[in-house]
């Protein structure tokens, strides 16, 4: 069954609210016209307005409350339509939800408090309406940060977050929202978690990317192998704890690697990668070259014309390939509108 | 005036002493440098606890801040696990991660406090919802102090509490000092003006009128489990220790010594004990209970201190 993200997500928290009735959906606009880019749909007329809340203006409190629902045994998503307004709520973020097992000695009560945050791109986002800290946040003890690159990825995170008792934040990007594709309920219900997962086997170049960057290598990986480039793939879902050992183990093989950024390089998972591949005794002296594609550092703009350079695509993954392997360049029409994930998209955020 | 009989009253001088003599052995010992974690006590701010001990029902929840032993003690929470968690002990109530200021005992509905100014508001409002949500006619007992009512969080939950009819109670213990700097500089108006302004029932309470608050109790406890919403104390208290340690600290001149004799002048215990008194409860009984309570304070924080001994290296 193929659904759009935005599908897989709604459907993931129905099934939840469906199934445990000590669940709760909270966000500004969750019962809004819009629910949230369809992602809420039905959910209030189904399940009514005491258990799917749209709250006053209030982010800090609101997390504070959601936590304290789920300290009662309840499994709360709350939904932030950018992560940019969550920045208000990271008292309780890190204060208390991160560490309130910790905290208490109490690392077996079951916590299941799902952090939605939506992250935007492009039409203008701009320096409040764009930012990504899921490297920071994946750096707290206590909290799991995943971020879906597809349907059933982010259907699973959705389950994830509800049921697992651990605190969750799910980096969302609206790039993503309209992409299509298949749900696996087959498989392991944990399949993303604490793990990479490899999205293609080859030989000539070992690339690393999560998130709205996983579309991109996909794509810059088919174009690749046209050329007789093969790309060993990996991709994270789990920011908070993966297995880093196929990836090094890749690199033995490829002796080439491409770690790709969703966001800006300082303090970000791929320095953090980094650094583990740098100081792996297997890998660190036969490395014939090592790239990394990240966002400049600094803020976003919110101009058109200022922010032509500032994401990378497919393109520039092929591009860089091609320059890491010492390969003849090939050219690829840019879109001209860099600001918008498809046709699809016609504003206003 | 609500009238208390006399068994009622010696309950809440019991209660009150009961927390004295906690706070005051911690800070005859904190010296000895086996509790090793900051320590905000309680002296001086027992009216509070007591009254909370007294109508204590261990299905209402409770939430607090960094100075929580009085309101942990009050609730019921575990006198042992109590200190073995200020000396960092994994038997401590919170596996010794927590240390004095994050103190829990969820059997007694002491859910838990912590050191952020202001942090465990919404999360006792979240409590509050839950149980809501659960046809519950229980309620959360959120502390804080005079400082935490100057932060957005406090305005965002008491808006949300009112906005669902909640039932929190929250209790302010002004003290009148965020550490050092007096309430005077840091209000513009009332907070009762701020409380009406949300439509919220408001009581305030001065120079430690129990008999008072007492009333205000009964009312707010009916109140609340009816499903009528939120409800605010604001209780003039005082601190007569050091904000955080076991010292005195008027040296420092930042408290008029007006203000201290006035304050000194209502102490709560003082106040029970007249009381008592003029109701006629002998002497011999109020030292009967003295005896016991402090016999059984030492006992446990004996035993905590053996046990921190053999774990903390003496500094001699």
């Amino acid at each position: 069954m193929s659904l759009l993200v935005t599908q897989a997500i709604n459907q993931a928290l129905d099934e939840v609210l469906l199934s445990k009735d000590r669940s709760v959906c909270i966000g500004l606009g969750i019962n809004d016209p819009k629910r949230i880019f369809n992602t809420t749909q039905n959910l209030v007329e189904k399940y009514g307005n005491t258990r799917v809340i749209e709250p006053p203006t209030s982010e800090n409190a609101l997390t504070g409350i959601a936590f304290g629902l789920c300290l009662r045994g309840y499994s709360v998503c709350l939904t932030h339509q950018r992560l940019d307004f969550s920045l208000l709520s990271f008292d309780q973020i890190i204060n208390t939800i991160s560490k309130w097992k910790f905290m208490f000695g109490e690392e077996k009560q079951e916590l299941s408090c799902l952090i939605r945050m939506i992250v935007g791109r492009g039409w203008g986002q701009g320096p409040t309406h764009s930012q990504s800290y899921h490297s920071f946040l994946s750096s707290l003890p206590g909290l799991k940060v995943l971020y879906p690159f597809d349907s059933d990825s982010a259907y699973h995170s959705v389950k994830y977050g509800m049921n697992s008792g651990n605190p969750t934040v799910l980096i969302e990007h609206r790039w993503l929202h309209n992409s299509i594709g298949d749900l696996d309920k087959k498989t392991s219900k944990n399949k993303y978690i604490s793990s990479l997962i490899k999205l293609a086997a080859g030989t000539s170049i070992t690339i690393f990317t999560y998130g709205y960057m996983v579309p991109e290598a996909i794509k810059a990986t088919e174009i690749l192998k046209e050329y007789n480039i093969s790309v060993d793939l990996f991709v994270a879902v789990d920011l908070s704890d993966f297995d880093l050992s196929p990836l090094l183990e890749s690199l033995n093989k490829t002796n080439n690697i491409t770690l790709i950024e969703c966001y800006t390089l300082k303090c970000s998972i791929v320095n953090d990668i980094s650094t583990k591949i740098i100081t792996d005794k297997k890998t660190r002296l036969g490395i014939d070259s090592f790239n990394i594609l990240a966002l400049e550092q600094g803020h976003e703009s919110t101009s058109f014309s200022k922010t032509k350079t500032r994401y990378n695509s497919y393109i520039e993954i092929v591009e860089n390939t091609l320059r890491q392997l010492n390969k003849e360049q090939i050219y690829l029409k840019k879109s001209y509108y860099h600001d918008i994930p498809g046709e699809w998209f016609k504003g206003p955020f | 005036m609500k009238k208390i009989d006399s068994d009622t009253l010696l309950t809440l001088y019991e209660s009150a002493f009961y927390v004295r003599t906690v706070e005051q052995i911690i800070a005859d010992n904190y010296s000895k440098g086996l509790i090793r974690c900051p320590t905000h006590l309680s002296i001086g701010q027992e009216m509070v606890p007591a009254l909370v001990s007294h109508f204590n029902n261990n299905n209402d929840l409770a939430v607090s801040t960094h100075r929580a032993h009085g309101h942990y003690l009050a609730k019921g929470g575990s006198l042992p696990l109590f200190f073995d968690e200020l000396h960092g002990l994994k038997s401590g109530c919170s596996a010794g991660n927590g240390g004095s200021m994050h103190l829990n005992d969820k059997k007694v509905g002491f859910i838990g406090s912590t050191a952020i100014v202001a942090n465990t508001i919404p999360v006792g409002v979240g409590l509050a919802q839950s149980l809501k949500i659960d046809g519950s006619n229980n309620f959360v007992y959120i502390f804080l102090g005079d400082g935490a009512t100057e932060e957005g969080v406090f305005y965002e939950s008491l808006h949300y509490a009112k906005l669902y009819s909640l039932p929190c109670l929250f209790i302010i213990e002004n003290n009148e000092f965020s550490v050092y700097t007096p309430i005077q500089l840091r209000h513009s108006n009332e907070l009762k003006d701020k409380v009406n302004g949300f439509g919220i029932q408001y009581v305030f309470n001065d120079n430690h009128n129990y008999r008072s608050l007492y009333g205000d109790f009964l009312k707010a406890i009916e109140y609340l489990r009816n499903g009528n919403g939120p409800f605010v104390f604001e209780v003039m208290t005082h601190r007569h220790r050091e904000h955080c340690g076991p010292n005195y600290d008027d040296e420092l001149g930042y408290r008029e010594k007006e203000f201290l004799d006035k304050w000194e002048s209502m102490d709560i215990l003082d106040i029970f004990m007249k009381d008592m008194l003029l109701e006629g409860i002998k002497q011999v009984k109020i030292s009967n209970s003295q005896n016991k309570i402090i016999e059984r304070v030492t006992k446990a924080f004996e035993d905590s201190q053996n046990l921190a001994n053999q774990i903390i290296p003496d500094p001699t």
